[in-house]
């Protein structure tokens, strides 16, 4: 199966920029901790991802649901994998993500800041999406 | 006598009025104004609460347009009804906006949609909407 990669973390400057503004605002309960001197999304977090200090971790499955959340506004998906259903965020291209569609999910565990007792202290942070052509 | 029959008929009138004045067209009102100082609420999904910590902003800083409200539901099936929601809320998060994001909506009233009612009252704005979080409920 023909699987197309539809995001890439490393593209979206957007994100890397907003969250380690609010990583390094000490004022801020926004943003994750930095650990071992890796911010995220730097060049040196990249490469620790790569040489495998910060592990990734991959869900393989069916896109089941594509939908909106919040005020309709917020675009999410839920894919069903051997560990049941969960849902994401919808990254990149839009229009990729289709009820049906297999998919693949990595992303890395990074520690909030400060966490609340609803998301707990990890956030499943995805750095790469690939949906089947 | 046809006098304090009059006064009493008027009395009654203004009483029954501003009880219906408490209450909207379904029965008991359960939407209060936030709370001076300019609160407000967003009902959304666990992924959206990821993402405003993450990032300190609604909706995760996502370009578009980003709604919230200053109605308080108690819940998600009168949130999902009054904001017109596509999709039942898993949680209630009220917080306060830092910046000054530029509404386009401005307290309007929500129309029909999705199969639901309306009638809440909405804010808008395509600016980035940086908030501090001040508390969040999940609905049962």
């Amino acid at each position: 199966m023909n699987l197309k990669q539809i995001y890439n973390l490393k593209n979206d400057s957007r994100r890397i920029k907003i969250i380690q503004e609010a990583s390094l605002d000490k004022n801020s309960y926004a943003g994750y901790k930095t650990e071992n001197g890796l911010l995220f999304g730097t060049k040196e977090w990249f490469n620790a991802i790569e040489k495998g200090m910060i592990p990734i971790h991959t869900i393989k499955g069916i896109i089941s649901r594509v939908y909106m959340s919040g005020h309709n506004d917020y675009p999410e998906f839920e894919i069903e994998s051997n560990e049941g259903k969960t849902t994401w965020t919808r990254e990149g291209i839009d229009a990729a993500y289709k009820v049906g569609s297999s998919i693949e999910l990595i992303y890395v565990e990074q520690k909030y800041k400060r966490p609340t007792d609803i998301t707990g202290a990890i956030s499943k942070c995805v750095i790469e999406i690939k949906i089947a052509e | 006598m046809k006098k304090w029959i009059y006064l009493i008929g008027l009395m009654l009138f203004f009483v029954a009025n501003t009880n219906a004045a408490k209450s909207d067209f379904f029965g008991e009102r359960d939407v209060v104004a936030a709370k001076g100082g300019g609160n407000a609420f967003r009902y959304m999904s666990q992924a959206e609460l990821k993402a405003i910590q993450e990032t300190g902003y609604l909706r995760g800083g996502l370009s578009g347009e980003t709604y919230f409200t200053k109605d308080l539901y108690k819940s998600a099936a009168k949130a999902q009804s009054r904001l017109s929601l596509g999709s039942s809320p898993a949680l209630r998060v009220e917080f306060e906006i830092l910046n000054n994001p530029t509404l386009l909506r401005n307290g309007t009233k929500v129309l029909p949609a999705n199969g639901m009612i309306g009638r809440g009252a909405e804010f808008m704005t395509t600016d980035l909407v940086k908030v501090r979080l001040i508390n969040w409920q999940p609905f049962r």
